[in-house]
């Protein structure tokens, strides 16, 4: 049996990887369990300013699922390499840091900065729902999700994650530029948007009016948008979107997912990401399986 | 703090939509005043977990005191005395009397929830408290505060307790020298902290409040419960969660 598995020349001990946004540094659930239990952690999105996001009611449950709009508030790039990036290190597991920024030069920028640390990856974000003039606007048009992956890849030097983001007409062209834009794999789905509408006051539930959904609700959006980019690109794929237990996982992988993302399962259940991983493991030991044998093995029905 | 399955002792109606459920304490647990649970609801279609103050802790076992009023606390309130349910606890901050002389505990409404422990953990305080309700059918937990220290009740249509708005009747006790708090710590809707930074009889009181938002991890990771704080770098969106709930009533953005 075995559960490990590699992208870009990294090896992630299980494929379970926790989605950012939903696990701050990590830092909060090291209080819960050991972060060496996880296949990986991906950061809080990073910018090279500290922002302070949008403002409350930033979240909104919906049936099988919930609406956000942070806005990517966090303490700033500088901030994290100077408090987080040693103690990130020392956790035994794969650490991805997740960047954001407003113009290509952000990201850039931000690049540069990533190499300096101790990160293993780069997580490129260009599919964030709420934040203006800026993150999803990367990532809508085929001609920019490349030409972002591109000046990302020449500024940094560690492997670089292109994360996709499902609010466009085909995704698998996205995918295809991220690929061609020299991504060392994707990631997909970030958050649908969506509005959440209180009938009382006729309004919005979120400040923002708008945000990203997630939660199991989603899942099967994120299933074939991972099926659909599996059969377009070559380049590993992390697939997220909804994944609460490790038969959640399975699918992904079956659906062409090399690793996969756990977000909002976090939210409800601190131990969330490291049940996944557990039982992901005991299901490999009891059916003696490489876990590698899966990934993208779906059959469609005739 | 963890995530335990803990028994429902019993969950019963004590006001108009108004619950009180005793929950078992897991073993070692001892919440400190305005520190909070996190409820994951049976329904697995409502993700997030619900917060509750912690509303008192003793022999009994762990105390929530809720109005059912959104499609999660209706369900909360059908749950029977012996089923279990899964909560992380205890979360934020918490406050303690200690340190000041007589403060005032302060509750609007459901506000009032987050005073027994508060009061019962009080060992050189001698805090008074002063709960405001809107009528005699929104009255809770006055009996437990009764058996914890001194407490004045009020409602805004005179039902039940003293009648008026329990700023104003605080207001006019301090005034009149009845009482003399060198703190007011308080848990009500927003217009009760409007109405005491606008009422000039609490404007040398330090006042601290225990801050409600939508939650979702609880613990501090995912950053949706935030709220503006006035702090030395300027305004910042902090964590009601993990950096609260408790706050000092003059730096927060309302």
């Amino acid at each position: 049996m075995n559960t490990s598995v590699k992208i870009a020349g990294v090896t992630f001990k299980n494929p379970v990887i926790t989605a950012s946004g939903t696990f701050g540094f990590g830092k909060e659930y090291a209080e819960f369990y050991p972060l060496s239990a996880l296949g990986g952690i991906c950061t809080k999105g990073l910018t090279i300013e500290e922002r302070q996001g949008n403002p409350s009611p930033r979240v909104a449950e919906t049936p099988s699922g919930m609406l956000n709009s942070v806005g990517l508030q966090n303490p700033g790039v500088d901030y994290y390499l100077q408090h987080y990036d040693k103690w990130l290190a020392g956790q035994g597991t794969v650490v991805i840091a997740n960047i954001a920024g407003h113009k290509l030069e952000d990201y850039s920028a931000m690049a540069r900065k990533i190499s300096e640390s101790s990160a293993d990856m780069v997580e490129l974000n260009i599919s964030c729902p709420n934040v203006r003039s800026g993150g999803m606007a990367f990532g809508v048009e085929p001609a920019s999700v490349r030409r972002v992956t591109e000046a990302v890849k020449r500024a940094c030097n560690k492997p670089v994650i292109t994360k996709l983001t499902p609010n466009v007409s085909n995704i698998a062209d996205n995918a295809k530029a991220a690929e061609d834009g020299g991504a060392d794999a994707i990631s997909l789905i970030n958050t649908l948007t969506g509005m959440a509408v209180d009938y009382r006051t006729r309004r919005p539930i979120l400040a923002n009016n708008t945000g990203g959904l997630s939660g199991p609700c989603v899942k099967p959006v994120a299933l074939k948008m991972v099926w659909d980019c599996y059969n377009a690109v070559k380049v590993p794929i992390i697939g997220l979107g909804g994944i609460q237990s490790y038969t959640d996982v399975l699918e992904f992988m079956i659906c062409g997912a090399t690793a996969v993302q756990v977000g909002t399962a976090t939210l409800s259940d601190p131990y969330a990401a490291f049940n996944i991983a557990k039982d992901l493991e005991e299901y490999a030991r009891t059916n003696d399986v490489d876990l590698n044998e899966l990934i993208g093995t779906l059959q469609l029905n005739g | 703090m963890n995530d335990y399955k803990l028994t429902i002792l019993r969950n019963q109606k004590v006001g108009e939509g108004i619950y009180e459920m005793l929950l078992t304490r897991p073993d070692g647990v001892e919440p400190k005043g305005a520190q909070f649970i996190h409820i994951k609801l049976k329904n697995k279609a409502k993700i997030l977990r619900r917060p509750f103050c912690i509303c008192d802790c003793d022999g009994e076992g762990i105390l929530i005191c809720y109005a059912a009023v959104g499609e999660g606390t209706k369900e909360l309130a059908e749950y029977a005395a012996g089923e279990e349910v899964e909560a992380v606890l205890p979360l934020g901050n918490g406050w303690s009397a200690d340190g000041f002389k007589r403060p005032v505990l302060l509750g609007g409404g459901m506000g009032s929830a987050v005073l027994p422990l508060v009061a019962r953990l009080a060992k050189r305080a001698k805090p008074v408290a002063y709960l405001g309700y809107a009528n005699a059918g929104k009255v809770v937990l006055t009996e437990r505060m009764e058996s914890l220290c001194p407490t004045v009740v009020a409602t805004d249509d005179g039902s039940f307790g003293r009648k008026g708005y329990i700023t104003d009747i605080l207001a006019q006790d301090i005034t009149s020298g009845k009482v003399k708090p060198d703190a007011i710590f308080c848990c009500g809707p927003e217009i009760v902290y409007k109405l005491l930074l606008k009422n000039p009889a609490f404007a040398d009181i330090p006042i601290f409040v225990s801050l409600e938002k939508r939650m979702g991890c609880g613990v501090g990771a995912c950053l949706v419960c935030t709220c503006g704080i006035k702090t030395k770098d300027g305004v910042k969106n902090l964590r009601v969660c993990a950096d609260g709930p408790v706050f000092d009533l003059r730096e927060v953005i309302l």
